[in-house]
């Protein structure tokens, strides 16, 4: 393909606007020109913010044709009066702000105006539906109608619900009251899962980061903006900010989140910004595009994952502290960080990086323990997920899978590891993820199916000594669950 | 009067005031949001939301079941034919919205508005059909009565020249 496919690159955006032949050449291009990836990029950018649902705003009171004592007008009368009407209007508006108009057209537009009130009365909805406001603006909910009021211990979850026809899906994320209630549908949104080869979709979030420290809301990136959803009322409300991978700082005033340079597709950037929006600042770039920071518990610290490494990075400058070798493991799921000692439990992997290990850091300055190996080269166990227990500091919690070359990765076990003892044990169930109650009496886990989806179908909770199971919501088709987190209010 | 006349007329006379009412309530939060993002003018959008309902009312054959489709059909073409009216005057009038101070989102928002009334307005509105709405080229051909083929390249063409558009606005060229 010798010129830019621009017309393409725009047609590429429909689902089947090209042909596979098409559609080859375009990924083929993008590959090898910078300039047709940004402008790819670009329109995807577009058309998240074409998607962005305007602020909903309450219509004036509808036009009553009966005002003019009449009953219903017929179709001509009526829409005789509403051309006028509406064209009266239109000018007398237009005259209000071009003074050209209004001196050629003094009488019309002076009287338009009491036609007007003939029409309707002036409302309170009215009138405040054309005022800036005050709030952050909502954006209406595709589904979902939020939890009400918050009390009690929740699980939350989030269930991918994949397109049968289109290359996208449902993200819905879901709210399991423990102590008394059904499950209810906080808040859904559309994602996407296929279309430019370079993108990379933050689609199945790892809700830990992402909840505000009160737990009262989440932070998503939606269609390539980073969005506040409230979870009492189910409603959103935009950053300003476009970024994938958000964190929310353990003291609430910041978000941390990853955006991949406009020029340089293949670099992301790690930047904060404030939780009630503003500017970012970019603290540097990591490399890995799919990851999110983990914040250390006063804020003053991020841990991120790059291609080389882990690294421990002063959020005031943007320096790197300290850079761990291994690479992080488990998707996005791969430290937690606590201000209890040892504060952090990190896993990491490589192939070519020496053992899989789960290690414990007193800090982030103090040496690596390992807790736990999964063995070294290609063929191994990976460690994904690990979470301390709230009630028991030495106890933490993660998921083995068995990688092996060449195939998905299977297994999937759960195991509860004591960081005092360094005995751990599994506990004889598959979980995609898992997490404590907040009383570490009880493990909630993504229950893993053998090939069934790339997630989990059911979400159980299961006593700490294994004693009692109950399922608390299924999945149901190709639909699965992603990612597990607990809270209390 | 043949049967297919008379039961048109049942259908209009069956439509009540609470019915239009309802359907007002039930549409018509929806239908003002999508006349907003497609002109970019909340004051307008009122307007073109009663003459919709104007439309919708003197129909001659009562609103189907369900509704929303063809509300949104009937809004579109008063979308689209009232910017063709509207050229005759050849200049653009400030909205509402534009006034006054606003937070990140709302400058943001007021970008994509400016940047779709700076396009043809049919673009505009099947853009605003297809990716605020989320109907599909099928169902924007039948509401726009055209071809799907010509809603592709409607849709091509808008991303085209929104593109240009939002950058100019969004860098502070224009707008």
């Amino acid at each position: 393909m010798k010129s830019h496919p621009r017309e393409l690159i725009e047609l590429a955006r429909e689902p089947d606007g090209l042909s596979a032949t098409e559609r080859a050449q375009v990924t083929e291009h993008l590959r090898s020109c910078p300039t047709c990836g940004a402008y790819a990029e670009e329109l995807e950018r577009n058309d998240a913010l074409l998607s962005l649902r305007e602020p909903r705003v309450a219509p004036p009171p509808m036009r009553r044709p009966s005002r003019f004592g009449i009953g219903w007008m017929p179709l001509a009368t009526a829409t005789l009066v509403a051309v006028v009407v509406v064209t009266a209007l239109g000018i007398a508006r237009e005259a209000a702000t071009n003074p050209a108009l209004s001196q050629a057209s003094p009488s019309l537009a002076a009287s338009a105006t009491p036609s007007s009130s003939a029409l309707g009365s002036p409302t309170p909805a009215a009138t405040s539906s054309a005022s800036p406001s005050p709030d952050p603006t909502p954006v209406a909910t595709p589904g979902g109608s939020g939890l009400g009021t918050l009390r009690g211990n929740w699980l939350f979850v989030g269930k991918f619900v994949p397109s049968e026809t289109l290359p996208q899906a449902q993200v819905e994320i879901w709210g399991l009251p423990l102590e008394s209630g059904t499950p209810k549908l906080v808040f859904a949104y559309t994602v996407g899962t296929a279309g430019i080869p370079e993108a990379t979709f933050d689609n199945t979030p790892y809700l830990r980061r992402q909840f505000s420290p009160d737990g009262t809301k989440l932070v998503l990136s939606i269609r390539g903006q980073l969005t506040i959803v409230d979870l009492a009322s189910g409603q959103s409300r935009l950053l300003g900010v476009t970024g994938k991978f958000p964190s929310w700082s353990k003291d609430g005033s910041q978000i941390a989140f990853l955006a991949e340079k406009p020029v340089q597709p293949s670099q992301v950037a790690l930047s904060v910004v404030s939780a009630v929006g503003g500017t970012p600042r970019e603290l540097g770039i990591v490399g890995v595009p799919s990851r999110s920071a983990e914040w250390s518990p006063d804020g003053s610290l991020l841990l991120a994952s790059s291609q080389n490494g882990t690294a421990v990075i002063e959020v005031a400058s943007g320096r790197v502290l300290r850079q761990f070798a291994a690479v992080a493991g488990g998707g996005a799921s791969y430290v937690q960080w606590r201000a209890t000692q040892p504060q952090l439990a990190l896993a990491g992997y490589g192939c070519d990086r020496g053992n899989v290990t789960l290690v414990a850091l007193d800090d982030a300055q103090a040496p690596a323990r390992t807790l736990f190996d999964g063995g070294a080269g290609c063929d191994r166990a990976d460690v994904r997920d690990p979470r301390w227990n709230p009630a028991n500091p030495t106890e933490v919690l993660f998921v083995t899978t068995q990688m092996t070359p060449g195939t998905m990765p299977f297994g999937y076990r759960l195991r509860i590891l004591d960081a005092a003892t360094g005995q751990s044990s599994d506990v004889g169930v598959n979980a995609y993820e898992a997490t404590w109650t907040w009383d570490g009496a009880s493990v909630a886990y993504l229950a893993k199916a053998p090939a069934v989806t790339a997630y989990g179908s059911a979400v159980i909770l299961r006593s700490r000594a294994g004693s009692t199971e109950r399922e608390l919501l299924r999945a149901s088709g190709d639909d699965s669950f992603f990612s597990i987190a607990s809270v209390a209010y | 009067m043949n049967s297919r006349k008379a039961q048109k007329t049942i259908a209009t006379t069956a439509a009540s005031e609470s019915d239009w009412g309802a359907l007002y309530e039930a549409h018509g939060p929806d239908l003002l949001a999508f006349l907003r993002r497609a002109t970019g003018d909340l004051s307008l959008a009122e307007d073109l939301l009663h003459d919709s309902f104007a439309r919708a009312i003197g129909s001659s054959t009562g609103a189907p079941d369900p509704a929303r489709p063809w509300l949104f059909r009937i809004a579109a073409n008063v979308a689209i034919s009232h910017h063709r009216r509207r050229r005759l005057f050849a200049f653009v009038s400030l909205s509402a919205d534009q006034a006054g101070s606003l937070d990140a989102y709302d400058t943001e928002a007021e970008h994509v508005r400016a940047a779709l009334r700076s396009i043809p307005r049919d673009q505009a509105v099947t853009l605003t059909l297809a990716l605020h709405e989320g109907f599909t080229r099928r169902e924007i051909a039948e509401m726009l009565q055209t071809n799907e083929e010509t809603i592709k390249s409607r849709l091509a063409r808008g991303r085209q020249n929104f593109a240009a558009a939002y950058r100019r606005i969004d860098r502070g060229l224009a707008g």
